[in-house]
Protein backbone atom coordinates (compact mmCIF):
# COMPACT_ATOMS: atom_id res chain seq x y z
CA UNK A 1 0.00 0.00 0.00
CA UNK A 2 0.97 3.63 -0.39
CA UNK A 3 2.96 4.76 2.70
CA UNK A 4 1.31 8.23 2.89
CA UNK A 5 -2.16 6.67 2.88
CA UNK A 6 -1.17 4.00 5.41
CA UNK A 7 -0.12 6.70 7.86
CA UNK A 8 -3.32 8.65 7.25
CA UNK A 9 -5.49 5.55 7.75
CA UNK A 10 -3.60 4.64 10.93
CA UNK A 11 -4.05 8.18 12.30
CA UNK A 12 -7.74 8.09 11.30
CA UNK A 13 -8.21 4.81 13.20
CA UNK A 14 -6.52 6.28 16.31
CA UNK A 15 -8.64 9.49 16.26
CA UNK A 16 -11.85 7.53 15.56
CA UNK A 17 -11.09 5.13 18.43
CA UNK A 18 -10.57 8.08 20.82
CA UNK A 19 -13.86 9.56 19.61
CA UNK A 20 -15.73 6.27 20.10
CA UNK A 21 -14.29 5.94 23.60
CA UNK A 22 -15.43 9.52 24.32
CA UNK A 23 -18.98 9.06 23.06
CA UNK A 24 -19.42 5.77 24.97
CA UNK A 25 -18.19 7.58 28.11
CA UNK A 26 -20.68 10.38 27.38
CA UNK A 27 -23.57 7.90 27.17
CA UNK A 28 -22.54 6.27 30.44
CA UNK A 29 -22.09 9.66 32.16
CA UNK A 30 -25.41 10.89 30.76
CA UNK A 31 -27.32 7.83 31.94
CA UNK A 32 -25.65 7.08 35.29
CA UNK A 33 -23.94 10.29 36.46
CA UNK A 34 -25.81 13.37 35.18
CA UNK A 35 -28.73 14.50 37.35
CA UNK A 36 -32.25 13.83 36.14
CA UNK A 37 -34.83 16.47 35.27
CA UNK A 38 -37.84 17.43 37.35
CA UNK A 39 -40.20 14.39 37.09
CA UNK A 40 -43.24 16.64 37.56
CA UNK A 41 -42.35 19.10 34.79
CA UNK A 42 -41.43 16.40 32.23
CA UNK A 43 -43.62 13.59 30.95
CA UNK A 44 -40.67 11.23 30.39
CA UNK A 45 -37.78 12.32 32.65
CA UNK A 46 -35.55 9.33 31.84
CA UNK A 47 -35.93 9.75 28.08
CA UNK A 48 -34.52 13.28 28.41
CA UNK A 49 -31.06 11.66 28.76
CA UNK A 50 -31.22 10.95 25.02
CA UNK A 51 -30.10 14.53 24.48
CA UNK A 52 -26.47 13.80 25.54
CA UNK A 53 -26.08 12.18 22.12
CA UNK A 54 -28.94 13.81 20.23
CA UNK A 55 -27.55 17.38 20.55
CA UNK A 56 -23.91 16.49 19.61
CA UNK A 57 -25.28 14.42 16.72
CA UNK A 58 -27.10 17.55 15.48
CA UNK A 59 -24.01 19.75 15.85
CA UNK A 60 -21.86 17.16 14.06
CA UNK A 61 -24.37 17.11 11.21
CA UNK A 62 -24.06 20.90 10.89
CA UNK A 63 -20.25 20.50 10.70
CA UNK A 64 -20.75 17.88 7.98
CA UNK A 65 -23.06 20.17 6.00
CA UNK A 66 -20.52 23.01 6.36
CA UNK A 67 -17.87 20.64 5.01
CA UNK A 68 -20.16 19.82 2.10
CA UNK A 69 -20.68 23.53 1.40
CA UNK A 70 -16.94 24.38 1.48
CA UNK A 71 -16.19 21.37 -0.73
CA UNK A 72 -18.89 22.34 -3.24
CA UNK A 73 -17.56 25.92 -3.39
CA UNK A 74 -14.02 24.66 -3.96
CA UNK A 75 -15.24 22.27 -6.66
CA UNK A 76 -16.96 25.13 -8.49
CA UNK A 77 -14.07 27.58 -8.13
CA UNK A 78 -11.21 25.44 -9.39
CA UNK A 79 -12.53 21.88 -9.85
CA UNK A 80 -10.29 20.73 -7.04
CA UNK A 81 -10.18 17.03 -6.16
CA UNK A 82 -10.08 17.79 -2.46
CA UNK A 83 -13.23 19.88 -2.92
CA UNK A 84 -15.04 16.87 -4.37
CA UNK A 85 -13.71 14.62 -1.59
CA UNK A 86 -15.14 17.12 0.93
CA UNK A 87 -18.51 17.03 -0.88
CA UNK A 88 -18.46 13.21 -0.67
CA UNK A 89 -17.35 13.06 2.97
CA UNK A 90 -19.68 15.92 3.99
CA UNK A 91 -22.72 14.23 2.43
CA UNK A 92 -21.84 10.83 3.99
CA UNK A 93 -21.37 12.30 7.46
CA UNK A 94 -24.36 14.63 7.03
CA UNK A 95 -26.51 11.59 6.36
CA UNK A 96 -24.93 9.60 9.21
CA UNK A 97 -25.44 12.26 11.89
CA UNK A 98 -28.69 13.55 10.38
CA UNK A 99 -30.17 10.03 10.45
CA UNK A 100 -29.21 9.77 14.14
CA UNK A 101 -31.01 13.04 14.89
CA UNK A 102 -34.20 12.26 12.94
CA UNK A 103 -34.53 8.83 14.56
CA UNK A 104 -33.66 9.70 18.18
CA UNK A 105 -35.75 12.90 18.13
CA UNK A 106 -39.10 11.21 17.32
CA UNK A 107 -38.38 8.45 19.87
CA UNK A 108 -38.08 11.14 22.55
CA UNK A 109 -40.98 13.17 21.10
CA UNK A 110 -43.33 10.17 21.11
CA UNK A 111 -42.93 9.70 24.84
CA UNK A 112 -42.52 13.37 25.88
CA UNK A 113 -44.95 15.12 23.52
CA UNK A 114 -47.21 12.15 22.82
CA UNK A 115 -46.50 12.45 19.07
CA UNK A 116 -43.25 11.49 17.29
CA UNK A 117 -43.33 14.35 14.81
CA UNK A 118 -44.80 17.84 14.53
CA UNK A 119 -45.41 18.80 10.92
CA UNK A 120 -45.91 22.40 11.98
CA UNK A 121 -42.47 22.80 13.59
CA UNK A 122 -40.04 24.61 11.29
CA UNK A 123 -36.89 23.20 12.90
CA UNK A 124 -37.96 19.56 12.65
CA UNK A 125 -39.05 19.83 9.05
CA UNK A 126 -36.10 21.85 7.73
CA UNK A 127 -33.71 19.44 9.46
CA UNK A 128 -35.47 16.44 7.92
CA UNK A 129 -35.25 18.14 4.53
CA UNK A 130 -31.52 18.74 5.08
CA UNK A 131 -31.00 15.05 5.90
CA UNK A 132 -33.04 14.22 2.79
CA UNK A 133 -30.64 16.33 0.69
CA UNK A 134 -27.69 14.37 2.17
CA UNK A 135 -29.47 11.06 1.43
CA UNK A 136 -30.10 12.18 -2.15
CA UNK A 137 -26.43 13.14 -2.61
CA UNK A 138 -25.15 9.83 -1.19
CA UNK A 139 -27.51 7.73 -3.34
CA UNK A 140 -26.79 9.81 -6.46
CA UNK A 141 -23.02 9.52 -5.99
CA UNK A 142 -23.36 5.74 -5.78
CA UNK A 143 -25.78 5.34 -8.67
CA UNK A 144 -24.47 7.86 -11.23
CA UNK A 145 -21.26 7.48 -13.27
CA UNK A 146 -18.52 9.71 -11.85
CA UNK A 147 -17.76 12.65 -14.14
CA UNK A 148 -17.66 16.41 -14.25
CA UNK A 149 -21.38 16.77 -15.09
CA UNK A 150 -22.45 14.57 -12.19
CA UNK A 151 -20.12 16.39 -9.82
CA UNK A 152 -21.39 19.81 -11.00
CA UNK A 153 -25.02 18.80 -10.46
CA UNK A 154 -24.47 17.25 -7.04
CA UNK A 155 -22.26 20.12 -5.86
CA UNK A 156 -25.03 22.57 -6.89
CA UNK A 157 -27.59 20.62 -4.85
CA UNK A 158 -25.16 20.63 -1.92
CA UNK A 159 -24.79 24.42 -2.18
CA UNK A 160 -28.54 25.03 -2.22
CA UNK A 161 -29.10 22.47 0.55
CA UNK A 162 -26.70 24.37 2.79
CA UNK A 163 -29.10 27.33 2.77
CA UNK A 164 -31.26 25.23 5.12
CA UNK A 165 -28.51 25.13 7.79
CA UNK A 166 -28.90 28.71 9.14
CA UNK A 167 -32.71 28.40 8.81
CA UNK A 168 -32.67 25.22 10.90
CA UNK A 169 -30.16 26.62 13.38
CA UNK A 170 -32.13 29.79 14.14
CA UNK A 171 -35.60 28.29 13.64
CA UNK A 172 -36.00 27.70 17.38
CA UNK A 173 -35.30 31.35 18.18
CA UNK A 174 -37.44 32.79 15.39
CA UNK A 175 -40.23 30.29 15.34
CA UNK A 176 -40.39 28.28 18.54
CA UNK A 177 -43.18 25.79 18.59
CA UNK A 178 -42.46 22.36 20.02
CA UNK A 179 -38.71 21.77 19.79
CA UNK A 180 -36.78 22.86 22.93
CA UNK A 181 -34.55 25.95 22.61
CA UNK A 182 -30.81 26.00 21.98
CA UNK A 183 -29.21 24.60 25.11
CA UNK A 184 -25.52 25.34 25.61
CA UNK A 185 -25.41 28.50 23.52
CA UNK A 186 -27.83 30.17 25.94
CA UNK A 187 -26.45 32.07 28.92
CA UNK A 188 -26.81 31.44 32.62
CA UNK A 189 -30.55 31.82 32.35
CA UNK A 190 -30.85 28.65 30.28
CA UNK A 191 -31.57 26.65 33.43
CA UNK A 192 -29.25 23.80 32.48
CA UNK A 193 -27.63 22.16 35.52
CA UNK A 194 -23.80 22.68 35.55
CA UNK A 195 -23.25 18.91 35.73
CA UNK A 196 -25.56 18.32 32.76
CA UNK A 197 -23.80 21.09 30.88
CA UNK A 198 -20.38 19.51 31.62
CA UNK A 199 -21.50 16.09 30.33
CA UNK A 200 -23.00 17.69 27.24
CA UNK A 201 -19.79 19.64 26.56
CA UNK A 202 -17.73 16.47 27.01
CA UNK A 203 -20.07 14.74 24.56
CA UNK A 204 -19.76 17.57 22.05
CA UNK A 205 -15.96 17.43 22.15
CA UNK A 206 -16.02 13.62 21.84
CA UNK A 207 -18.31 13.81 18.82
CA UNK A 208 -16.01 16.43 17.26
CA UNK A 209 -13.07 14.03 17.67
CA UNK A 210 -15.16 11.21 16.17
CA UNK A 211 -16.17 13.50 13.31
CA UNK A 212 -12.50 14.32 12.56
CA UNK A 213 -11.53 10.62 12.72
CA UNK A 214 -14.34 9.55 10.40
CA UNK A 215 -13.50 12.40 8.01
CA UNK A 216 -9.87 11.25 7.88
CA UNK A 217 -10.90 7.65 7.16
CA UNK A 218 -13.50 8.67 4.57
CA UNK A 219 -10.97 10.93 2.84
CA UNK A 220 -8.41 8.07 2.81
CA UNK A 221 -11.02 5.73 1.34
CA UNK A 222 -11.78 8.18 -1.48
CA UNK A 223 -8.05 8.61 -2.20
CA UNK A 224 -7.68 4.84 -2.21
CA UNK A 225 -10.57 4.48 -4.70
CA UNK A 226 -8.87 7.04 -6.92
CA UNK A 227 -5.54 5.21 -6.80
CA UNK A 228 -7.17 1.86 -7.60
CA UNK A 229 -8.70 3.47 -10.69
CA UNK A 230 -5.30 4.92 -11.67
CA UNK A 231 -3.60 1.55 -11.16
CA UNK A 232 -6.27 -0.19 -13.28
CA UNK A 233 -5.75 2.32 -16.09
CA UNK A 234 -1.97 1.80 -15.98
CA UNK A 235 -2.45 -1.95 -16.11
CA UNK A 236 -4.79 -1.62 -19.09
CA UNK A 237 -2.21 0.53 -20.89
CA UNK A 238 0.49 -2.12 -20.30
CA UNK A 239 -1.82 -4.87 -21.60
CA UNK A 240 -2.64 -3.00 -24.83
CA UNK B 1 -38.61 5.49 35.25
CA UNK B 2 -40.81 6.80 32.43
CA UNK B 3 -38.98 6.77 29.13
CA UNK B 4 -36.29 4.18 29.99
CA UNK B 5 -37.26 1.91 27.09
CA UNK B 6 -37.16 4.88 24.69
CA UNK B 7 -33.78 5.92 26.11
CA UNK B 8 -32.32 2.46 25.44
CA UNK B 9 -33.91 2.30 21.97
CA UNK B 10 -32.58 5.72 20.94
CA UNK B 11 -29.02 4.95 22.10
CA UNK B 12 -29.18 1.53 20.40
CA UNK B 13 -30.25 3.04 17.07
CA UNK B 14 -27.64 5.84 17.18
CA UNK B 15 -24.92 3.29 18.11
CA UNK B 16 -26.01 1.04 15.24
CA UNK B 17 -25.79 3.94 12.77
CA UNK B 18 -22.23 4.77 13.86
CA UNK B 19 -21.22 1.08 13.91
CA UNK B 20 -22.64 0.59 10.41
CA UNK B 21 -20.62 3.50 8.99
CA UNK B 22 -17.38 2.55 10.80
CA UNK B 23 -17.76 -1.02 9.49
CA UNK B 24 -18.46 0.29 5.98
CA UNK B 25 -15.22 2.35 6.08
CA UNK B 26 -13.22 -0.57 7.52
CA UNK B 27 -14.43 -3.17 5.00
CA UNK B 28 -14.05 -0.79 2.03
CA UNK B 29 -10.49 0.16 3.02
CA UNK B 30 -9.53 -3.52 3.50
CA UNK B 31 -11.11 -4.48 0.13
CA UNK B 32 -9.43 -1.65 -1.81
CA UNK B 33 -6.05 -2.25 -0.13
CA UNK B 34 -6.08 -5.90 -1.18
CA UNK B 35 -7.21 -4.90 -4.69
CA UNK B 36 -4.35 -2.41 -5.04
CA UNK B 37 -1.88 -5.09 -3.86
CA UNK B 38 -3.30 -7.54 -6.43
CA UNK B 39 -2.93 -4.98 -9.22
CA UNK B 40 0.65 -4.22 -8.12
CA UNK B 41 1.57 -7.93 -8.27
CA UNK B 42 0.02 -8.34 -11.75
CA UNK B 43 1.73 -5.12 -12.91
CA UNK B 44 5.14 -6.37 -11.70
CA UNK B 45 4.63 -9.76 -13.38
CA UNK B 46 3.81 -8.12 -16.70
Amino acid sequence: MYPDLSIKIRNGIIVTSIGIFGIISTALLGVFYAPGVDPIAWNAPEAQRIFYWHVPFAWSSFMAFSMLFIGALSWYRNRSEWGWRWVSTGSDLGLLFGAGVVTSGPIWGSVEWGVPWDWGDLRLNTFALLTGVALFLVLSRRSQPDGQETRDTLAAIGLFGFALVPITAIATTLYQKRHPGIVVVDGEGAGLDPMMRAVLMFGTISFMVLFIGLSMLSDSLLRLEDRVEQAKRRLDEVNQ
Amino acid sequence: MTGTAELILAYAIMSAIIAFYVNHLRSSIVKLSSKINEISIVYEEE
